[in-house]
Parts: structure tokens; sequence; C-alpha cells
């Protein structure tokens, strides 16, 4: 992987993550993350991007949302979703932010 | 927001985030960072997704791509890009799967 671009490794990066929060219940079945871990990602490896309680409560909202079956664990696609919940409003706010030093210029 | 932009020693977490996120921003020239179009987004995948791109997703990736519309005007949204790279993603989910080590950039002609 040493030769791979900034975006594969960013991709490999956000996998890795999910791995390092996931287990299976049985070796058949694909890995999950519990709740319990998922918010422990969250405080661990988001701590810059979601500071406040608001967003936790949003984040709890969103794992209720997210987990169609119910079965209280997060699969692979759900964790993508989640995160690309977190970063589409951050991809908007940079780029209001890039516009607004812009017109200031 | 309670979103910190400026805090310094984001994680890894962060980072690879902020990087998906300016890789869409490079290219999304003609929609002014809003949008790419389907053009920008095969050049996207072709630059920046040499071996998820090729090797494991060309098939799903490039038929996403066709069925968007017009190549110069179709807009995708940030929203949408992001599960196509979760599509690439999936293709490195396991250990069967996980790009071969020392697989390089010319690599890909085997």
């Amino acid at each position: 992987m040493a030769d791979c671009t900034e975006l594969e490794w960013a991709i490999q990066v956000l996998v890795n993550n999910f791995d390092k929060y996931s287990s299976r219940c049985c070796c058949r079945k694909p890995r999950r993350i519990s709740k319990k871990d998922f918010r422990k990602m969250l405080s661990c490896e988001l701590n810059h991007m979601l500071t406040d309680t608001g967003n936790r409560r949003a984040a709890d909202k969103l794992i209720c949302d997210l987990d169609e079956n119910k079965d209280g664990r997060i699969s692979f696609e759900e964790y993508w979703t989640l995160i690309g919940g977190i970063a589409s409003p951050i991809a908007h706010i940079i780029r209001q932010q890039e516009q607004s030093i812009k017109h200031t210029k | 927001m309670g979103v910190c932009r400026d805090c310094q020693e984001l994680t890894d977490v962060e980072q690879a985030i902020e990087t998906v996120i300016n890789q869409f921003h490079c290219y999304a020239v003609k929609g002014q960072k809003e949008y790419l179009t389907p053009n920008e987004m095969r050049e996207l995948v072709v630059q920046k997704l040499p071996h998820l791109g090729k090797v494991r997703c060309v098939g799903p990736l490039d038929e996403k791509i066709e069925c968007m519309g017009d190549p110069d005007e179709a807009k995708l949204e940030f929203g949408e890009y992001w599960d196509m790279m979760g599509d690439a993603a999936k293709g490195s989910v396991g250990p069967v799967s996980r790009i071969p080590p020392g697989l390089g950039e010319r690599g890909i002609s085997v």
C-alpha cells in the first residue's frame, strides 16, 4: 500500500476503522458494530468533528434510523452511510467558508 | 454546528474524511465544488483510485457513471459521490479481497 493515492489511503483508513470497532457474533455473519462500540468510536475517532452533546444526540438518532433491521448492530453499509451523513455537512461548510473568503477579498 | 475544523491534531479517521471531501472539491470544477459531472467523476476514479477503481470495481463504478446521463451536464452530488466511494471501499473489506501487497501503479497490467 506504499504507493496508494491519498484517496485510497483515506478509504483504507475508514475501512480499517470499521474493522477495529466491529466484531462477529458468528464466523459466517459479516462484521458489525454494536451501538455501544459505535458511540465509543464517535468519541475516540471523531472527537474534533463532533464536539457537542447536540451532535451526540443527533448521532444517536442517526444510529436508530440507520439500524434498519433493529438488531442494534451496524453493518458496513450503515456505517458508511453514517460517516457520509457527518461528511456531507462538513463539505458544505468548507465550500461556504471558501466562498466567503473569496467575497471578502 | 459543533464542527471544529481549525483544531490541530485531527485523528486519522477525521483526516481521511477531510481527504475524501477535498478530492471531491478538487474535481468539482464545473459545479464549483457543489457537484461533479460524470466526466469529472470518471477522471477522479481513474486518477485517484488506480487500485481500488481498476482492479476491483471498474465494472460497477463504470456502469454507474454511464447511467448518470449527459457526461458534461449531469450533476453528481456529494452524497452520491460518497456512496460510490463506499462501493469502492466494500471491495477492500475483508482479508481476501484486500489490495495485494506490492501491487504498484504498473502492476495493474497483470
